[in-house]
């Protein structure tokens, strides 16, 4: 009995001075392989969906969970660059659309390419995370058909970006914002008014949703347990 | 390469399908998967489904999934139809759950999304038929409206392994629009159900007293009130015909966008009660009505088939069309019906004419028989099932020998609830 309390001191000081976590060890079915969807990645854009998108990868990458980034990148699109550790895919919308709502919604067949070809190749995908509701469409149909969980990061939502205006393409914004709060198996936002504003206008139930900052010092830590988590849950609803 | 149960599983992706009908494209895939059917086929159709009628149902052979299109909000109908395609992409995933697809069969630039996607997703290959091009029915390409359908139109043909055009018009102008490859295109017919008309049985005058006198002779229009099928160029004609013929009746099914402007040139030419605008009618309505009209008018400035006059030689009514398109190969002039003009009111008036006048009547009723046994011989549904068939073996054949493949667990056929589905 002495033993057992001892070994398991010992053993709590080694995890505290290894910096590690303990949920980490407990949620040891990491995932393998995960695909970010982004509209924006550096070095086209340098805004806070780019910085993100990037700061994820970063630590998968080290975390050695083999990542791809899929961004939209018309002088890009085809390429495929490793930017080490993780691979950025650059698509292009194939068709030319006339508003942000259409050129999504095209986009969209694009990247599902993109994705279902990378499912193809590599055996299997874990997680896909997209971000910004113009990877919504996407992301929402390939979770149905790869039958792999989605996560989404929301950088803001329609009703802040046009206040009181109520029309046929603010509200087709907002139906596919909401499809994706509805869909996703985890959210993820940077700030704690926006987790209440996806509550009062999605009714998105509050413990879906993470507060996650990428100035964050646990940043990475907390991504990883978010990932670990879903992909656990998933595993064990197919396994049901 | 087929199915569990031995047969060839082909989805068809129609934004359009019975109950719900637009234009003659609900009626093709409709017509087309019961044949298909029948000729030992498993059909499976993806669509839209509006006030309440959703889900999926099997009828005659033919599995129908029904998204729920109603309340989509959107700027307008073309994001609209983008925003349906992202609802069938979700609905695909049960499809695809349920049946092990074989053939994704794609109709037209409104489903373009949705079947790029699966075509890769599933690595399934993709068949597209073309019923009929943006650039043909506006006779050009100028807003970013029709921008966007026409480079739809063109992802489609360029994603499709094989496609399928109803006319050797539409293969042409498949091949001048996008630069594709005639080897890559076949042309099958649309058909009719002849067995339709012939069951008819109801009291001819009688039924004809809700749409005109009895001694008037009816001509009838049937299509979409748009700017291709041309009504307002048969309203130009009704003077010239009204001339000679006193005793014509118009009667106009169909709608449209360009109704007001025909209804106006009709009050403008026609004296009041000459001209009758029905709107939509139902199907039995309007096959008797075919059935009762003395003559037949398709006036279309541009028709990639023209299932129209294929329905009027079924119906045995003479048919008078405007030299164009699908419509120049259906018919042969004086022999299966008249041809006249395109766009030229003074000679579908000669047609018309021609058609009612006592003098050609022997001619006439020649003409209506010929027509008759050609559309038996040559233009059946189950006609176009045989030849879609061969054309699904042969890109099978084909598929058999690339690595293009989908990894096997994309089938699995695990019943894994994902939220919002089910």
């Amino acid at each position: 009995m002495v033993d057992q309390l001892l070994s398991q001191k010992i053993a709590e000081k080694i995890i505290k001075r290894l910096g590690i976590d303990e949920r980490d060890i407990e949620y040891s079915k990491k995932p393998k392989t995960v695909v970010l969807i982004t509209p924006d990645f550096f070095p086209r854009m340098s805004n806070e969906v780019s910085y993100t998108t990037k700061e994820i990868a970063q630590h998968l990458a080290t975390r050695g969970v083999n990542t791809h980034v899929v961004s939209y990148d018309p002088w890009k699109a085809g390429q495929v660059e490793d930017f080490g550790g993780f691979t950025v895919h650059y698509v292009t919308n194939p068709v030319r659309a006339y508003s942000p709502l259409t050129w999504t919604l095209t986009l969209s067949m694009e990247v599902s390419r993109v994705i279902a070809d990378i499912f193809h190749e590599e055996g299997n995908i874990d997680l896909i995370h997209a971000h910004e509701w113009l990877s919504f469409p996407a992301g929402i149909h390939l979770q149905a058909a790869l039958r792999k969980p989605l996560l989404v990061n929301y950088y803001s939502i329609e009703h802040m970006r046009t206040p009181g205006l109520c029309n046929g393409y603010t509200e087709a914004v907002k139906q596919i914002e909401w499809m994706a709060s509805y869909e996703s198996k985890r959210i993820f936002v940077n700030q704690d008014w926006l987790k209440n504003l996806l509550h009062i206008h999605y009714s998105t139930p509050p413990e879906k949703v993470n507060v996650l900052n990428p100035e964050d010092r646990e940043f990475d830590k907390k991504i990883i347990r978010n990932y670990t988590w879903v992909v656990r849950q998933w595993r064990e609803m197919m396994e049901k | 390469m087929e199915g569990d149960d031995g047969k060839i599983t082909v989805l068809h992706i129609s934004w359009e399908f019975p109950p719900f009908k637009v234009g003659g494209l609900g009626t093709h895939v409709y017509q087309l998967t019961r044949a298909q059917a029948r000729a030992g086929i498993k059909p499976v159709v993806l669509t839209c489904g509006f006030e309440g009628k959703y889900g999926k149902e099997e009828k005659d052979g033919v599995a129908v999934y029904r998204i729920n299109a109603d309340n989509i909000p959107a700027e307008d109908f073309f994001s609209w139809v983008l925003q349906m395609n992202m609802l069938l992409q979700i609905e695909a995933a049960r499809i695809f759950r349920e049946n092990r697809v074989n053939i994704i069969h794609a109709h037209d630039w409104l489903s373009t999304t949705t079947a790029v996607a699966l075509k890769h997703i599933y690595r399934v290959p993709l068949i597209a038929t073309i019923h009929a091009l943006e650039s043909g029915r506006y006779g050009g390409i100028r807003g970013d409206r029709q921008v966007l359908i026409h480079d739809l139109e063109g992802k489609l043909v360029f994603e499709a392994w094989r496609v399928i055009c109803c006319s050797n018009f539409m293969k042409y102008s498949v091949v001048s629009t996008f630069a594709t490859p005639e080897d890559k295109i076949d042309v099958v017919p649309n058909g009719v159900e002849t067995a339709e008309f012939d069951s008819l049985e109801f009291d001819e005058q009688e039924f004809k007293n809700r749409f005109a006198l009895p001694h008037e002779k009816i001509v009838l229009f049937v299509g979409r009130h748009v700017w291709e099928k041309g009504l307002d160029i048969l309203m130009g004609a009704v003077p010239m015909i009204l001339e000679k013929h006193p005793e014509a009746k118009f009667v106009v099914t169909g709608d449209g966008y360009h109704r007001q402007h025909c209804e106006w040139l009709a009050k403008q030419n026609a004296p009041e009660g000459k001209v009758l605008f029905t709107g939509y009618v139902d199907d039995d309505t309007l096959r008797k009505l075919m059935k009762i009209a003395d003559v037949i008018v398709v006036p279309s400035r541009y028709e990639p088939f023209g299932i129209v006059a294929l329905e009027a030689m079924a119906a045995r009514t003479p048919v008078v069309v405007a030299d164009t398109g699908g419509l120049s190969e259906i018919v042969e002039h004086e022999k299966t019906g008249i041809k006249v003009w395109v766009e030229n009111s003074e000679s579908l008036a000669w047609g018309v004419n021609y058609v009612l006048d006592e003098d050609h009547r022997k001619k006439v009723v020649e003409i209506v028989e010929n027509a008759y046994s050609t559309v038996k011989e040559r233009y059946s549904w189950d006609n176009a099932a045989k030849l879609t068939g061969k054309i699904y073996e042969r890109v099978l054949k084909e598929y058999e020998k690339v690595t293009w493949k989908p990894r096997p667990e994309i089938f699995g056929r695990i019943d894994m609830p994902i939220a919002g589905i089910e």
